[in-house]
């Protein structure tokens, strides 16, 4: 007798499905529960419906944010990057999405002088040195 | 020559903004007003003004808690000092002595 088409059909059958479907159960949801995680199941639809209700938040570019950050001190890190986001959502509403954006950009490039020169002059040649390689790296 | 305290036109309407908004002076805020009144400055550079003032004993700042709608960051407020309302009050009686003067000559003249 072919396996393939006649024993091994008849011997899984309906009965095979059941076991199929009851091994992924266990394998997605029971043992992760056992195990003590969140199954990955639970997870994917708690963050789908998290997704659904919460629109995602309107943020401006992360390199933006990114290289605003490294141009700026320390201590003003995140009082800048947190003004550039505080203001980004008015622009968006004013401006629309496309305009924000090129707002947030100029705001980077024309930082970035007063910053470096800032920089200089109240560090010397080390500051600069140190600045140039933290831009860099 | 007195040893006052003169500042720039542009420290003078951060100083002016930071008057007017506080005790809730902080970049964007201060950023906003200026641009309400017709200036416009990028982030960086006026926090270069800034802490050059700050330097200049003209204000102090310090930080909020961290808040939500600013991605956790917290804000740096800035607060006037005396020395602060010193200066405007120098660059102000310059202003008028300046504009005043031309009239008083024209008028005594």
């Amino acid at each position: 007798m072919n396996l393939t088409e006649g024993l091994l059909p008849s011997l899984v059958g309906d009965a095979g499905w059941g076991l199929a479907i009851i091994g992924l159960v266990m394998a997605f949801v029971a043992f992760p529960i056992v195990l003590g995680e969140t199954p990955r199941l639970f997870r994917f639809l708690k963050s789908r419906r998290k997704a659904n209700s919460d629109p995602k938040p309107v943020q401006p570019s992360r390199n933006a944010e990114l290289l605003l950050s490294v141009l700026a001190r320390r201590d003003e890190q995140e009082a800048i990057v947190g003004d550039l986001i505080e203001r980004y959502p008015k622009k968006v509403e004013r401006l629309g999405k496309r305009r924000a954006n090129l707002w947030v950009w100029a705001q980077v490039i024309h930082s970035a002088w007063p910053l470096f020169k800032r920089a200089i002059t109240t560090g010397g040649i080390l500051a600069a040195a140190n600045y140039l390689r933290k831009l860099l790296s | 020559m007195s040893n006052e305290l003169y500042i720039g036109e542009f420290e003078e309407l951060v100083l002016l903004a930071i008057l007017h908004l506080s005790p809730n002076a902080y970049g964007a805020s201060i950023q906003e007003a200026l641009e309400d009144a017709g200036r416009k400055v990028a982030i960086g550079a006026l926090y270069t003004t800034l802490s050059r003032l700050e330097d200049k004993g003209l204000l102090t700042s310090s930080f909020s808690e961290p808040i939500e709608a600013r991605g956790g960051r917290p804000k740096k407020l800035f607060k006037l000092e005396g020395e602060g309302e010193q200066a405007l009050q120098n660059a102000n009686r310059v202003r008028v002595n300046l504009t005043t003067r031309p009239r008083l000559a024209l008028e005594g003249g």
